[in-house]
């Protein structure tokens, strides 16, 4: 079963990904396994940026999204006369004749990862480059293009190891389709602040920060840089929390509720000394 | 691998200084795909760096950047120009009408009817005005190839009786050239230090990287994206990274550790706010400065406001940079505390009004830590990897065109004149123009030395050859350059281009070339002496680039254009002594250690060769020797200059570049601060940086990088050109994401689409340079994105004539006119 494997943290962001699979689909026609992409518009792969934060506690996160060639997949259900199949390697193919004017298919995939195209009246997406692995190649082209080995291309069986010691994740599994293709690193929210003395605008170095969670009770630490930075990474989203600041001297400050819907930067915090 | 029916070839995309070796797949004379090349196990042996017992070595293949891998679309793109072409209206002879010069209204004519008209011109011009009156701009960033590198009808005029040159400014290191130089030489790398075994040096020995306006992840993309490898090295060891920048930066967004938003153009002043909490805590090498340099009494007059009653305090700089003053205590501490290497390659900061300012404190700043010793250095990162100085090859710098460097007879330019890049403008417009030398890898002493044009016995310029440039979206206020090439002084215009933009908009005679993908050519990526002595890649490749398709419709080489010229002169003999292309590679192989290594028919065969590293080499890392003899250096005490006596004793009373570097708001030359009175009307700074996703203009035409997020916006079918904004200042416009606005000063607006995000600071807009021009009204309005339109004419400052195009005011509002 081919899978793909993705490690965010290691994503720079090139866009190589999906530069190399317009290279391979624009302009050149790989019937039966996919007619040409039209110039513009198609994304079989497509590099999601996913920026966090607010002026100065700012990250960004580059997700490449690309067929899951799930082993239940929607597409395949959807299609009629046999248009989209799946292969013994677990590659999802959209047939370019048969799925002529079916935009059922487009409409069928909650990862929106199917593409229409206007002028051959077909759906089309991502074939894992199909056309090269039965001619031998080791891997589809946006995994070669990768320089910074981000994206590992290869059997499940192999991959496995890594997928489950790196705790890779899956894209909407609520949507039980069984994707093929795993993440390390997916963003999550972070809760972060810069800790401050009131009286001197100083910071506060070894501040201890506590951040607990309203629904699990749970409470982790941390404890502000010198420059008073305290950051919380990989946390719930769209959880409740409240964010206790303690330094021995000074009168501890709670904030909350904290919501984590979107990245959390809590600004300068200051606390006042105790007289 | 390749598919059934297939060629593949090897070439060199990407331009001239910075490429990347690819294979090019071919079918029926089509291109099909362009990948890196992946090397077998045992044909590449790349360097490694050891850190304690770990060890790391690049992964054997080259890295190209994402407008390398979509050179398909560049090839086959639809503003390819097709075929010569002749502007509507133009005749020659002197007095032709030049009113739709820039309007792009060309009629189709022959290859003959072309380069008669162009010879013709040129034969009447010697005539009438002597060979002087003829400006060749001919320098920049072309295509990669040795053979069609810049130049080569500098080659042809020089048998002729010569050209006017325009001498190339050191655009991307100005305030180092015109600044660093006078502190501490280096100038084969203008003004930047020695680069070699320094990312060892900081793998080994840093423990904190400071970047200062340098993000790695963008400008690093040259030369493919090895460096984005030794970036995840860095964040593997634990390096602390903290970034000095106006927006948050790619490097900044994905491994930074702590973003510092400045204020573009006045990182002088937290430079010297940084030196201040030094000399008050006495955290820097008290011994160091005065061993290792002189004049460090006077810089430190200047930042205890011994000089001027203004102790440059954090506080202090707090108001001028938007930094918080805590912050910059807590980073000055923590840099003297630690190993710290000082991030730079050269820096949009140093291309700001005053740059050579900030540009010397950083190296007063470095010298204070006791710059040479382990972990302690500036370090560019990106050209900073081992080199093998045994391999012997033609290098890339110095003479133009590059074919000369095996050529039996080298001609010289009988012409004594040149023209400044920077003053172009007024040298058509409003002669006679005056400057001090500044030649891109010129010496220092040049700066010194002052230069007229026209000469006496020369003329004033009266025709212009292009050879492939695109000034117009790079350089300085390119509004007045638009009014230049559109003089009629001008009495004739050719354009020897790919693409019909930019500058040969205004042509006269627009002669097509092809790609390098179209030619064949020879070129490497990664030895030193490009871009300051250090190597940019993992492994370093030697390319027979192949003509991997024929040239598309009627275009033709640069060699073989500049070949016919030559040839309706009289002189094809001399330019090309007989040789064929092939011959020309094979001269150009025989002048490098290639053929100790592999048989010329081996090397075009295969295309390639990838040099094996050698197991063992001598270090010489940066500034290490000079830290242990306290000497050496190309200045004239041969140590670090904080007070340069060159400068007081040619500039006396030059207040915008004095002996010992300030931070300066506003002068004479150019008044761009927050605290000017322009800043009422125009209350934003403009940062432009050089581009990611491009090469300065190169691949702007190229459709697939349009559809990457923060590169363009792409509206209703049409290609915008983004310019960053913080939420809060869009609000108080009324500005939305996706919104077209209209960015403009005094010199013009530019229509850009609003790309609002918290990763611009407020108060500050981004444009990098490089967008391609797309006047709506010549002079005054472009819808290409074309930010230097408006970008200050003046140079860095009196003395030093650099372009100042980073870091000035402009203001934005929504657009509210025509549909586009």
């Amino acid at each position: 079963m081919k899978a793909i494997l993705i490690d965010i943290t290691r994503c720079n962001g090139c866009f190589n990904c999906q530069i190399a699979c317009k290279d391979e689909h624009v302009d050149n026609d790989w019937a039966p396994y996919a007619r040409p992409q039209p110039d513009l518009g198609h994304f079989w792969m497509r590099v999601n940026e996913v920026e966090r934060g607010v002026v100065p506690k700012v990250k960004v996160s580059y997700v490449p999204k690309l067929c899951m060639q799930c082993e239940n997949p929607a597409c395949e259900r959807t299609a009629r006369d046999g248009a989209v199949y799946r292969r013994k390697d677990g590659i999802v193919i959209i047939d370019p004749e048969k799925s002529k004017g079916q935009r059922e298919i487009l409409k069928s995939c909650p990862y929106g990862n199917i593409f229409w195209n206007k002028e051959l009246n077909i759906p089309q997406k991502c074939t894992f480059c199909a056309h090269l692995l039965d001619q031998g190649w080791k891997e589809p082209r946006c995994v070669e293009a990768c320089c910074t080995g981000a994206l590992r291309f290869g059997e499940y069986d192999q991959l496995q190891d890594t997928i489950h010691q790196r705790k890779a994740e899956i894209l909407n599994p609520e949507f039980g389709l069984k994707p093929r293709v795993y993440y390390i690193g997916l963003p999550k929210r972070f809760v972060a602040g810069t800790v401050l003395c009131r009286k001197i605008s100083e910071p506060l170095e070894n501040a201890k920060v506590t951040l607990s969670n309203f629904s699990t009770r749970e409470s982790i630490t941390t404890h502000a840089d010198n420059y008073g930075d305290f950051e919380f990474e990989g946390v719930e989203i769209g959880g409740k929390f409240s964010v206790l600041i303690e330094k021995v001297g000074y009168q501890t400050q709670l904030i909350d509720p904290v919501h984590t819907e979107k990245d959390v930067y809590l600004g300068e915090v200051f606390l006042l000394p105790k007289e | 691998m390749n598919t059934k029916g297939e060629r593949v070839f090897t070439s060199l995309v990407g331009d001239f200084a910075g490429g990347t070796p690819v294979f090019v797949h071919v079918k029926d004379d089509r291109i099909l795909r362009i990948r890196p090349i992946i090397f077998e196990e045992d044909e590449a042996k790349p360097w490694s760096i050891k850190v304690g017992d770990r060890v790391f070595t690049p992964p054997k293949r080259t890295n190209p950047a994402p407008y390398d891998l979509s050179v398909r679309r560049r090839v086959y793109n639809p503003k390819r120009v097709q075929t010569p072409l002749k502007r509507v209206g133009f005749k020659p002879g002197g007095k032709t009408n030049t009113d739709n010069r820039g309007k792009g209204e060309f009629v189709r004519i022959s290859w003959d009817e072309a380069l008669d008209i162009v010879c013709g011109e040129l034969k009447r011009i010697k005539e009438v005005y002597g060979n002087s009156a003829i400006l060749t701009i001919a320098s920049g960033h072309g295509s990669h190839g040795f053979l069609n590198s810049h130049g080569n009808i500098q080659r042809v005029l020089n048998f002729w009786g010569g050209y006017t040159p325009m001498i190339r400014n050191p655009d991307s290191w100005e305030g180092w050239y015109w600044g660093g130089e006078h502190v501490w030489g280096f100038d084969m790398a203008m003004g930047t230090p020695d680069q070699v075994d320094m990312l060892e040096d900081v793998m080994q020995n840093s423990e904190l990287l400071v970047f200062w306006s340098y993000d790695v992840e963008q400008s690093g993309f040259i030369g493919g994206q090895d460096k984005s490898q030794w970036l995840l090295w860095l964040k593997e060891l634990g390096k602390k990274m903290v970034f000095i920048s106006p927006d948050c930066n790619y490097t900044a967004a994905t491994k930074g550790d702590k973003w510092i938003p400045i204020r573009p153009g006045t990182d002088a002043a937290m430079a010297a706010s940084i030196a201040y909490v030094w000399i008050t805590a006495g955290s820097y090498d008290k011994n160091y400065v005065y061993t290792h340099g002189v004049g460090f009494d006077k810089w430190k007059d200047y930042v205890l406001g011994n000089e001027d009653g203004l102790p440059k305090t954090p506080e202090w700089a707090e108001g001028i940079t938007g930094v918080r003053s805590h912050v910059i205590k807590t980073l000055a501490k923590e840099w003297a505390s630690k190993k710290t290497s000082l991030t730079i390659r050269f820096g949009a900061a140093c291309r700001t009004p005053y740059s050579t300012e900030w540009a010397r404190m950083m190296i007063y700043l470095q010298t204070m830590q006791g710059i040479g010793k382990p972990g302690v250095g500036i370090c560019a990162l990106a050209n900073s990897a081992p080199i093998d100085f045994k391999i012997k090859i033609p290098d890339k710098v110095a003479a133009r065109p590059m074919i000369n460097r095996c050529a039996r007879v080298v001609p010289k330019n009988p012409v004594k004149q040149s023209v400044y890049q920077t003053l172009v403008p007024q040298a058509i417009l409003d002669p006679p123009i005056q400057w001090y030398g500044g030649r891109i890898w010129g010496p220092v002493e040049e700066q010194f030395v002052p230069f007229t044009q026209p000469m006496p016995e020369c003329s004033e310029i009266h025709m212009i050859w292009w050879d492939t440039v695109s000034n117009v979206a790079n350089w300085n206020n390119t509004n007045k350059w638009t009014e230049a090439y559109r003089s009629p002084r001008v009495e004739c215009g050719v354009a020897q281009t790919i693409f019909l933009e930019n500058d040969a908009l205004f042509a006269d005679i627009v002669l097509p070339v092809c790609t390098q993908l179209e030619r064949e050519d020879f070129g490497y990526e990664g030895h030193p002496y490009v871009m300051g002595r250090g190597s940019d890649v993992g492994n370093f490749v030697a390319v027979y680039m192949k003509p991997c398709v024929k040239p598309l419709y009627e275009s033709k080489s640069d060699y073989e254009i500049c070949r016919l010229v030559a040839e309706r002169l009289g002189l094809e003999k001399e330019y090309t002594e007989g040789n064929t292309v092939e011959d020309w590679i094979r001269g150009l192989f025989n002048a490098s250690c290639l053929p100790e290594l592999i048989s010329f028919e081996e090397f075009k065969e295969k295309g390639y060769y990838v040099f094996k590293f050698p197991d063992d080499w001598e270090r010489n890392p940066g500034l290490r020797r000079f830290y242990e003899t306290g000497t050496g250096l190309k200045t004239p005490s041969g140590k670090i200059e904080f007070y340069s006596e060159r400068l007081a004793r040619n500039f006396p009373n030059d207040n915008e570049r004095p002996p010992v570097a300030r931070y300066i708001a506003e002068g004479e030359t150019h008044q761009e601060s927050l605290t000017s009175a322009r800043a009422k009307k125009y209350p934003l700074l403009m940062e432009s940086p050089h581009p990611r996703y491009r090469f300065h203009s190169q691949h702007d035409t190229v459709t697939w990088l349009w559809e990457i997020r923060t590169h363009k916006m792409i509206k209703d079918d049409v290609c915008y050109e983004p310019v960053w904004m913080n939420p809060k200042d869009a609000k108080l416009r009324g500005i939305a994401y996706g919104d077209l606005v209209r960015v403009y000063n005094e010199r013009g607006a530019v229509i850009f689409a609003a790309h609002v995000t918290e990763r611009m600071m407020p108060g500050i807009v981004r444009v990098p340079n490089g967008a391609n021009y797309n006047p709506i009204e010549i002079g005054k309005l472009d819808k290409g994105g074309a930010i230097n339109t408006i970008s200050p004419l003046n140079t860095v400052s009196k003395n030093a004539f650099g372009m100042a195009v980073n870091a000035f005011l402009v203001e934005v509002e929504k657009w509210e006119g025509e549909t586009l």
